[in-house]
C-alpha cells in the first residue's frame, strides 16, 4: 500500500492533511494554505479496483489478528495447561504405575522345601537353602581380576572363572549351590556384574536309601517322582516374592527400596512310616540275594500288621542282570562277598536302586501266593476245614490243557493244610471248582486285588484281573494257582495282612504325619480297614500257613525263637502281548507274617527271574532276615516252644514243589 | 489538646473540674491501643497453627529417619535370620548324614566289629509264671540240714532257711 494514494483521498475532502498525521491515524484538520494548484494531467497511477483499507480498517485488522494470536496462544497454553493436570494430577497415578513398571522386576523368592523324615524323626530328603552365582560378564571390566578374587571364595579354578567371565553373553552361572554362609561373602564383596539368586539343594543324607519310594525333585525344585510328586504341593509351600527396581539391561539400581516383599511359606514335610535303620537292613539283605541269585530285579517290604503302615520298603535292580553272574562278580571284586558285608548300592556297585516303587507300580501273576483266596473263601463257605481230606493226582487234563503239580506224585489223599503246605496246584484246583466261578471271582475283590491300595502313589497299578465274562474252565486251575490275575507286591502283601490282623484287611499306610516348618508334627488319620475273613477264618489259615514254613516249601522262612506263617510262590512270567510264558523265566516270592500266633509284622519278598528259581530257596531266607531283624528291632517277645537255634539249611525238595507253571 | 498547654492555662474558676481533668488526662496517658480480642485469637490461632505444623514435619521427618532406621535393623535381622536358618539346616544335614545307617556300619567295620552271621534265640520264659526254685545242694554232714526244697513245686518256693 502506497500513502500517496491515502494522501489524495484526503486531499479531495478538504485540502492538505498532515499525511505523516493520517498515517499515524491521529484526528487532522485541514490546513490553510495557498489555494490547490491545477493537478498537472497525470495519468492514473492503478486502474480503478476495489479500495484499499483504510488505517482504520488497518488497526483492526491488526488488532483482530493480535487478539486472535493472544486468543490462540491462550488456547494452546489452556491446552498445554489441562495436559499437564490430566498427566500430572488425573492420571498422575496411572503414569507414575506405569512408569515404575518399566523399571520394576518382580523377583521370585522361592519357598524351602519341606523335608521327609522317618518314623522316627531322621532326615530321609532335606532342603536346603543355597545361592547361585550368576554374572553379567558384559559389566564386568577386568574379568581377569574378579576371578582371582572370586576363585577362593567360589572355589573354582581362576582360568575357568577368567572364560566365563569373559564369555559376553550377559548371562554366565559361575556357580550352583553355594553355601549360604559363602553366599554372603560374595554379595558383601559387591563385585560388579555378579548376581546371587536364591536358591535350595535337596539333599539325601542316606544317598539312594528309599528312592523309589521318595521320588526325585527336578532341577525347577518341583517333585516329579514317588512322594515327592504325590506330595508336591504340601513339600513346596507358597514361593513369595519382592520387587526391584531395574535399569533396562537389568542391573539393580542402586540405592532404590525393594518394594512389594512377600515372605515365602516353607513347605510342609512328610513324616513317613519307614523306619530308616530298618529299611537299610532290608535294602542289604536284598541286595545281597539279588546278586547272589543274579535276579533282574527284587523288592522287599515289611508293614506292620495292625495299623498298615509299612516300614520298609527297598526296590532293588541288578547293573548287569544280562550277564550271568555279573553281579556277584562285581561284588567280589569290589571285595563285598556275599554273607555279611555290605552291598554297595548304586551305580558303582552291582546292584542300585529301581527308578520306580516296583512294590507299587510293577504287576506280577501271583503264581501260589495266590493260593490264599481260594483256602480263604472255602474256609469262610464251609466248603473245607483244615482238615478235609482230597484226593490229589500228580496232574489232571482239563480242556485239552494239561495242568500237574511241581513234583510227580502218585495220586494221594491230602488234607487241605497239607495241600497248601506243599502247595499243590491239583489239590487247590479241586477246592477252587468246589466254590465256583462266582465266588472265587468275589473273594480276588473282597481281598484287595483289583483295586487301589489307598496309597495314591503315583504310577501304582490296581493290577489287572480277569471278569466273569472272560472266565474259561481252565482258570478254575489257572486262577488259584495265580496264573490269570495281574497283581503288585502290596496287594498281595494286604491280602495276607488281612490274615495276620484277625481278618480284618487293612489299607496300608506311608505317611505317618506332616511336619511344619517350625516342627509341629499333626498326624495322618488311621487307615481305613473293613473285614474280609470271620476271625474264625484267620485262626484257620495261620496254623495252615505256618504248616508251609515247618514242613512245606518255606522251610527256609523260619527266624530262631519265632514261629512264622506264609506261602511261597514260583511263578511263570509271561511274554507281553502273547499267550505264552517266557520260557525259564520266573518270579520267586515268599509272602508271610511273624509271629504266626500273634502276628506285629507281614513281609514280603519277591526276585524277579532269580538263580535258582524257587520262592522257597531264594525269597525265603530274606524274608527270614528281613522278618528277625524287625523282630528284634522293635523288641518282639519271641514264641514260646519256637526253636531257638535253627541251622541254616537247603531243602530240595522243598524248593521244587511251588511251581506253578 | 496536650497536658502543656493545660497547665499552662490561668487558673479557672472550677479547680476541682481542672484537676479532674488532669487526672483524666494523666489517665488518658495510660491508654494503650489494644487489639480487638477475636484479631488476637487469629493471630494466635495462626501461630499455633504454624507451629503445629513446623512440629508435625519435624515429627514426621524424625518419624521417618527412626523407621528407616528401623526398617534397616529389621533387614539386618532378617539376613541374620536367613543365615542363621541356613547353618541349622546345614548342621541338621550334617548330623543326619552322620548318623546314617551306611556310616554307622562302616564306623563299626573300622573298629572290627562284625555282624554275627545267625542270632541264637534265649528261650522264652513265661513271666507271669514264678520261676523254679533250684535245688540246693546239701551240705556236708556235720552241718545240721534245716529245710530242702523241690524244684518242681513253685509253691515251695519259700526256700530253705538253712545255712
Amino acid at each position: 500500500m502506497s500513502p500517496s494514494g491515502t494522501l489524495e483521498r484526503i486531499g479531495r475532502r478538504g485540502g492538505a492533511v498532515d499525511a505523516e498525521a493520517a498515517f499515524e491515524g491521529r484526528a487532522t484538520r485541514p490546513r490553510p494554505g495557498p489555494p490547490p494548484r491545477p493537478s498537472p494531467a497525470r495519468p492514473p497511477t492503478r486502474p480503478s479496483g476495489p479500495r484499499r483499507p483504510t488505517a482504520a480498517r488497518q488497526r483492526y485488522t491488526f488488532g483482530r489478528r493480535v487478539r486472535f494470536l493472544r486468543f490462540a496462544l491462550v488456547g494452546v497454553l489452556l491446552l498445554m495447561v489441562g495436559r499437564l493436570v490430566d498427566v500430572q494430577v488425573l492420571r498422575s497415578g496411572s503414569y507414575a504405575a506405569q512408569g515404575a513398571q518399566e523399571l520394576a522386576v518382580r523377583v521370585t523368592v522361592p519357598a524351602l522345601r519341606g523335608g521327609i523324615y522317618d518314623r522316627q524323626g531322621k532326615v530321609l530328603a532335606l532342603s536346603v537353602p543355597t545361592k547361585e552365582v550368576l554374572a553379567d560378564d558384559f559389566q564386568v571390566q577386568h574379568p581377569a581380576t574378579e576371578a582371582a578374587e572370586l576363585a577362593p571364595l567360589l572355589h573354582l579354578p581362576v582360568a575357568r572363572l577368567t572364560a566365563l567371565l569373559s564369555e559376553r553373553s550377559g548371562y554366565v552361572v559361575l556357580a550352583r549351590n553355594l553355601a549360604e554362609t559363602a553366599g554372603q561373602t560374595v554379595a558383601g564383596d559387591n563385585f560388579p556384574g555378579i548376581t546371587l539368586v536364591d536358591s535350595a539343594v535337596r539333599a539325601l543324607p542316606d544317598g539312594g536309601l528309599a528312592s523309589p519310594v521318595l521320588g526325585l525333585v527336578n532341577a525347577a525344585g518341583q517333585g516329579a517322582a514317588g512322594l515327592e510328586y504325590q506330595y508336591n504341593r504340601q513339600l513346596a509351600g507358597v514361593a513369595g516374592g519382592e520387587t526391584l527396581l531395574e535399569s533396562p539391561i537389568g542391573v539393580a539400581l542402586p540405592g532404590t527400596p525393594i518394594t512389594g516383599r512377600v515372605a515365602a511359606r516353607p513347605g510342609t514335610g512328610l513324616e513317613l512310616s519307614l523306619d530308616e535303620d530298618l529299611q537299610y537292613q532290608t535294602e542289604q539283605a536284598l541286595a545281597a540275594e539279588v546278586v547272589a541269585s543274579d535276579a533282574v530285579s527284587g523288592i522287599a517290604e515289611i508293614m506292620d500288621v495292625r495299623t498298615g503302615q509299612i516300614l520298609a520298603m527297598a526296590n532293588l535292580v541288578n547293573n548287569d542282570p544280562n550277564k550271568p553272574g555279573a553281579a556277584a562278580a562285581a561284588a567280589a571284586s569290589a571285595g563285598l562277598p556275599h554273607g555279611n558285608a555290605p552291598v554297595a548300592i548304586g551305580p558303582d556297585g552291582p546292584v542300585s536302586e529301581a527308578s520306580s516303587d516296583l512294590a507299587l507300580t510293577q504287576l506280577y501273576e501271583p503264581g501260589s501266593d495266590f493260593k490264599l483266596v481260594t483256602f480263604s473263601a472255602a474256609l469262610q463257605d464251609g466248603v473245607i476245614t483244615p482238615n478235609t481230606v482230597f484226593t490229589v493226582p500228580d496232574q489232571i487234563l482239563l480242556d485239552g490243557s494239561i495242568f500237574h503239580d511241581a513234583e510227580t506224585h502218585p495220586t494221594e489223599p491230602m488234607t487241605a493244610t497239607q495241600i497248601i503246605a506243599q502247595s499243590s496246584n491239583i489239590g487247590t484246583s479241586e477246592i477252587a471248582e468246589s466254590l465256583g466261578e462266582t465266588r472265587l471271582l468275589q473273594q480276588v475283590r473282597q481281598l484287595g486285588f483289583g483295586e487301589p491300595t489307598g496309597l495314591g502313589f503315583p504310577g501304582a497299578s490296581p493290577g489287572l484281573l480277569a471278569g466273569p465274562s472272560q472266565w474259561e474252565p481252565t482258570d478254575y486251575v489257572s486262577l488259584p494257582i495265580g496264573q490269570v490275575d495281574a497283581v503288585s507286591a502290596q496287594q498281595v502283601l494286604d491280602a495276607y495282612n488281612a490274615v495276620a490282623n484277625g481278618g480284618v484287611f487293612v489299607h496300608p499306610k506311608l505317611v505317618d504325619a506332616s511336619v511344619t516348618a517350625n516342627g509341629k508334627v499333626t498326624p495322618t488319620p488311621p487307615s481305613a480297614s473293613k473285614r474280609v475273613m470271620s476271625p474264625a477264618v484267620a485262626g484257620e489259615l495261620v496254623p495252615m500257613l505256618e504248616q508251609v514254613v515247618k514242613v512245606g516249601t518255606g522251610t527256609l522262612a523260619v527266624i530262631p525263637g519265632y514261629t512264622v506263617a506264609g506261602k511261597t510262590g514260583t511263578s511263570n512270567i509271561p511274554i507281553p502281548g502273547k499267550d505264552a510264558y517266557s520260557k525259564g523265566a520266573y518270579m520267586g516270592t515268599f509272602v508271610g507274617f511273624a509271629p504266626a500266633q500273634h502276628p506285629v509284622f507281614s513281609a514280603i519278598v519277591i526276585l524277579d527271574r532269580p538263580t535258582p528259581i524257587y520262592g522257597g530257596s531264594v525269597a525265603a531266607p530274606v524274608f527270614a532276615k528281613i522278618m528277625g531283624d524287625a523282630l528284634h528291632r522293635y523288641d518282639i517277645p519271641s514264641t514260646p516252644g519256637a526253636p531257638t537255634d535253627v541251622q541254616p539249611h537247603t531243602s530240595l525238595a522243598a524248593q521244587a514243589q511251588d511251581v506253578t507253571g | 489538646m496536650s497536658p502543656q498547654a493545660a497547665a499552662s492555662r490561668p487558673l479557672g474558676r472550677h479547680p476541682s473540674r481542672r484537676a479532674e481533668r488532669i487526672e483524666r488526662n494523666e489517665q488518658r496517658r495510660e491508654l494503650r491501643l489494644v487489639e480487638r480480642p477475636a484479631r488476637r485469637r487469629r493471630r494466635v490461632a495462626r501461630k499455633l497453627a504454624a507451629t503445629l505444623v513446623l512440629v508435625s514435619l519435624v515429627t514426621v521427618v524424625v518419624g521417618h529417619a527412626l523407621l528407616a532406621q528401623e526398617q534397616v535393623r529389621l533387614s539386618v535381622a532378617e539376613n541374620q535370620l536367613t543365615t542363621e536358618q541356613s547353618a541349622h539346616r546345614q548342621d541338621v544335614l550334617a548330623l543326619a548324614q552322620r548318623e546314617t545307617p551306611e556310616r554307622v556300619v562302616s564306623q563299626a567295620e573300622a573298629l572290627h566289629l562284625v555282624t554275627p552271621g545267625r542270632i541264637v534265640q534265649v528261650p522264652y520264659v513265661p513271666l507271669d509264671v514264678p520261676l523254679a526254685t533250684p535245688t540246693v545242694a546239701p551240705a556236708s554232714a556235720t552241718t545240721p540240714t534245716t529245710a530242702s526244697t523241690t524244684a518242681s513245686t513253685p509253691t515251695t518256693s519259700t526256700g530253705s532257711s538253712g545255712g
